[in-house]
């Protein structure tokens, strides 16, 4: 397990360099000078110079991306272009509210899918299967630009339990940083729950045709018992794979939600730093993406040992 | 209390069970009627897609949701087939248990050994998980699996073939279910294993006092391990009774062809082994009457009536369904020399 788990690690610090090496290639590969688009129509060929030694951008690309990543590896992200803040400070500011975003609407996704799965799956075919499949085909279709006014419109204006927009803090009350959270938590989810539903429903459903499933139920074990404790793991290894990549996609790309209930999380961020120009940050910000995305996947490699006994003793081999 | 005939354990009476399919239901098991009294070892043999695994999932309760039922299959004098899905769940275990083919298979790749074999007793004699883990050691000690204790908290994928079937065995005996349907036990095991684990079934039936359902293609596995055996064929049963008088003396052609295509070191060079030519009839379509009658040496226009294949009394405490029985004597007499055309018969 242990050299399974070193072997992964390994994998994800050569994927994180490449990743992103490709981050800082990709900046320097638009077509322009940066400098002279960010200096606008004030640029002298003076200005032009200085600012493309100010930021780097001079020195050929290995050049670069060692100097971006030796600052980066100490912490430093450079300064914001438009704010003068930290890029770093900037992001670790607005991480918490993405992260709870993501991990909110990853857990309601679970929590609501995986119920749904079982209960389509145990009886194929049947009102509650095909109930549940449609429902998850219609979440499939709805992006999250309509799901999100929806759900604001019906459940914050009219009904009023829950605010329209903002955010609290943790540190102002869990209750009232829940209130706030969760509207948005749940437009995320409503397509991860249909993704979710799909792919367990169909793994479960090739699950329930193996032997030991049949040899459990010839032990006279309930349908229910069977689904959770025979076939559920079995089962799981696609959704968790898909959860992972969810995750990660979801610390990055909770931009519309963001914006619709106008949180201050990193999406906003980054797309308020590409509308501003602002490179440093959009780097510092991927960048940062990027090494949670690989963390966390890592961090889902090696759970498939804990899923699966025999991903453990392969690896040892 | 006036004194009767003694309740059948398992009595399985003209059983239907079909597989809807869109070109049409596949008629898997076709009016079997089978009885197994306490304690009774019965051998139930056939080719591949006989029916024979079918009868013992109806049995089960582990049919597909495109299958349907007629008939009825009494167990202890319950019927399955209409019981209650509570009901029957509860038999499961106590009352008849399953040994499957492949325990590679069978048993949960991602659960311990231990919660395969304590759930069962769990759930069905209601005892704590310690004491269901006391009596799962000292089960995996009587079905010979070393270091039982140690056993519980393996894999499945950590142990060899025979020692899963061992555990599949311990499984099936967790509850003492007054009968054991054992389907193919061996046939994914290698030959020296499997000699093992047919003693080790026949040691705790007799040690039990348990009913036994031994299913086999091989009417040589069944031969010295079994009181009665029963024969299908395409869904149907096409001789039952004793089994040695099944061996020694053969009524119906099927069961005379399939012994003569078992490889056997004693018969003569030239009868070694025969092949059945042809092949099974395309279970949606059966023919009518006797459904081996296309592959058979003997048949004539009698076999094709409808009916032709209905169960008749023979001799030596036979049931069979031949039109033209082999003749006792004629044991060793190939089918072909006795094949009668329509113009010989008035």
């Amino acid at each position: 397990m242990l050299l399974f788990a070193a072997k992964r690690i390994v994998r994800a610090l050569l994927v994180i360099l490449f990743a992103t090496f490709l981050v800082v290639a990709l900046l320097s590969l638009a077509p322009g000078s940066l400098a002279v688009t960010l200096l606008g129509d004030a640029a002298t060929p003076e200005s032009i110079a200085d600012l493309e030694a100010q930021l780097g951008i001079d020195k050929p690309l290995w050049s670069q991306y060692f100097g971006w990543l030796g600052d980066a590896v100490q912490g430093d992200f450079g300064t914001s272009l438009r704010t003068r803040q930290d890029v770093l400070d900037a992001v670790w500011e607005r991480i918490p509210v993405t992260l709870e975003l993501a991990f909110l609407a990853l857990a309601i996704a679970l929590l609501v899918s995986v119920p749904m799965a079982l209960a389509a799956a145990n009886r194929p075919g049947s009102l509650i299967d095909r109930v549940s499949t449609f429902l998850a085909s219609v979440g499939l279709a709805l992006p999250a630009f309509v799901v999100a006014p929806v759900l604001v419109y019906f459940l914050a204006v009219k009904a009023g339990v829950f605010p329209v927009s903002g955010w609290e803090r943790v540190s102002e009350g869990a209750g009232e940083n829940l209130r706030h959270a969760l509207l948005p938590a749940i437009a995320v989810a409503i397509p991860e729950i249909a993704a979710f539903q799909r792919l367990l429903r169909t793994d479960l459903d090739s699950t329930l045709h193996e032997d030991f499933i049949h040899a459990a139920r010839a032990r006279g074990m309930s349908r229910k018992y069977v689904l959770w404790r025979h076939a559920l793991r079995p089962s799981s290894f696609s959704l968790v794979t898909l959860a992972g990549i969810s995750f990660g996609r979801l610390i990055g790309g909770t931009v519309i939600v963001e914006a619709v209930f106008s949180l201050p999380g990193l999406g906003s961020l980054i797309a308020g730093s590409i509308s501003a120009r602002d490179v440093i940050t959009v780097q510092g910000a991927v960048a940062f993406i990027v090494i949670t995305y690989v963390v966390i996947n890592t961090l889902v490699d090696i759970g498939y040992g804990f899923l699966d006994p025999r991903v453990r003793r392969e690896s040892v081999r | 209390m006036t004194v009767s005939r003694p309740q059948p354990l398992l009595s399985v009476a003209d059983l239907h069970t079909w597989i809807a399919t869109d070109s049409g239901p596949v008629r898997a098991v076709d009016g079997v009627t089978l009885e197994v009294a306490a304690g009774e070892a019965v051998g139930l043999v056939g080719e591949s897609g006989s029916g024979k695994s079918m009868l013992a999932k109806t049995v089960m309760g582990l049919l597909p949701d495109r299958a349907g039922t007629s008939g009825s299959v009494l167990l202890d004098g319950v019927d399955v087939l209409t019981a209650s899905e509570k009901v029957r769940q509860s038999m499961l275990g106590p009352k008849v248990a399953m040994v499957f083919q492949d325990a590679g298979r069978a048993l949960n790749p991602v659960v311990r050994i231990g919660r395969q074999i304590t759930e069962g007793m769990v759930r069905h004699l209601g005892i704590s998980g310690s004491e269901a883990r006391e009596r799962a050691v000292a089960l995996l000690t009587e079905v010979g699996v070393p270091d039982p204790r140690r056993r519980l908290s393996n894999y499945p994928f950590q142990l060899s073939g025979g020692m899963r079937q061992r555990i599949m065995i311990a499984i099936a005996l967790a509850c003492e279910p007054d009968l054991l349907i054992a389907d193919e036990p061996t046939t994914a095991l290698d030959v020296t294993v499997q000699r093992q684990i047919l003693d080790l079934l026949d040691r705790v039936r007799t040690t039990r006092g348990m009913g036994l359902v031994l299913i086999s293609h091989d009417l040589g596995l069944v031969a010295g391990r079994t009181d009665r055996v029963a024969v299908m064929y395409a869904g149907r049963m096409v001789e039952e009774g004793p089994t040695d008088a099944v061996f020694d003396s053969p009524q119906h052609r099927y069961t005379e062809a399939l012994l003569a295509s078992t490889p056997s070191l004693d018969a003569p060079r030239a009868r070694r082994m025969r092949v059945i030519e042809g092949a099974l009839p395309d279970p949606r379509r059966p023919p009518e009457g006797c459904r081996f009658a296309p592959r058979c040496g003997a048949a004539d226009a009698a076999c094709g009536v409808p009916g032709a294949d209905v169960l008749r009394d023979g001799v030596l405490g036979h049931r069979h369904a031949c039109v033209h029985p082999v003749p006792l004597s004629g044991v060793g007499v190939p089918a072909g020399a006795l094949a009668p055309a329509d113009e010989t018969r008035s």
